[in-house]
């Protein structure tokens, strides 16, 4: 459990991977933690606009 | 007030039009006030960081190439957000202009909802597999029409 209402169960062990359920309540976001890193990684690279070619591209 | 940024020089801004993102974005957690910034006949917002120079990113409605976009927004995101209704929320996505541009893209996996009505926005991540973080929109841009095969191809 983590605090009161979130609750982690293994689903399944098959060789050496594990499936984990997480059940937690609807107002609780729930994603992977590489899911977030990747999203601050494009965040990142958004951040180093290539302007010439995006002038380019408005005309 | 005066403020630095990155593609446009000293600007004066109007406080009153300052979107707060509480959480941050990730990436950049750590810088909370943003300005819209429109440019005339574009099809592009940026949002410039007000307290520092960076970042600032170029956004997109992604309706322009994406119709029906409808991201699942769970309730404690509409909190955040000072709402109870969906209809107050506006979505962009964040665009990637890279070297290559033909490689640019935006990420509809994580759309900044914003509500303009309270100035608040955030980034929200989508549970919904359609929406890639990595959709290639150079083709749809240049007036070819949707191109499903460049997202695809491209990876």
């Amino acid at each position: 459990m983590i605090g009161d209402n979130v609750e982690i169960t293994v689903v399944e062990v098959k060789g050496d991977q594990v499936k984990l359920g997480i059940s937690a309540p609807k107002e609780v976001s729930v994603y992977r933690r590489e899911v977030y890193l990747a999203i601050g990684e494009e965040n990142r690279e958004a951040a180093k606009i290539n302007l010439a070619a995006l002038k380019m591209l408005k005309k | 007030m005066l403020i630095e940024t990155k593609h446009f020089g000293q600007l004066e801004i109007e406080e009153k039009e300052i979107i707060d993102f509480p959480e941050g974005i990730p990436g950049f957690p750590e810088i909370h006030r943003y300005i819209p910034l429109e440019e005339k006949d574009s099809p592009f917002l940026w949002l410039q960081a007000v307290d520092n120079i960076e970042p600032c990113f170029v956004l997109i409605n992604p309706e322009t190439f994406y119709p029906n976009y409808v991201p699942y927004i769970d309730e404690s995101t509409l909190s955040i957000l000072r709402t109870k209704d969906k209809a107050d929320l506006v979505y962009y996505t964040i665009v990637v202009v890279p070297e290559d541009f033909k490689k640019m893209r935006t990420n509809l996996q994580a759309p900044l909802a914003i509500n303009f009505l309270e100035k608040v926005g955030k980034q929200v991540i989508l549970n919904q597999p359609e929406y890639q973080l990595r959709y290639y929109i150079f083709q749809e841009l240049q007036g070819g029409g949707i191109d499903a095969s460049a997202n695809q191809e491209v990876k």
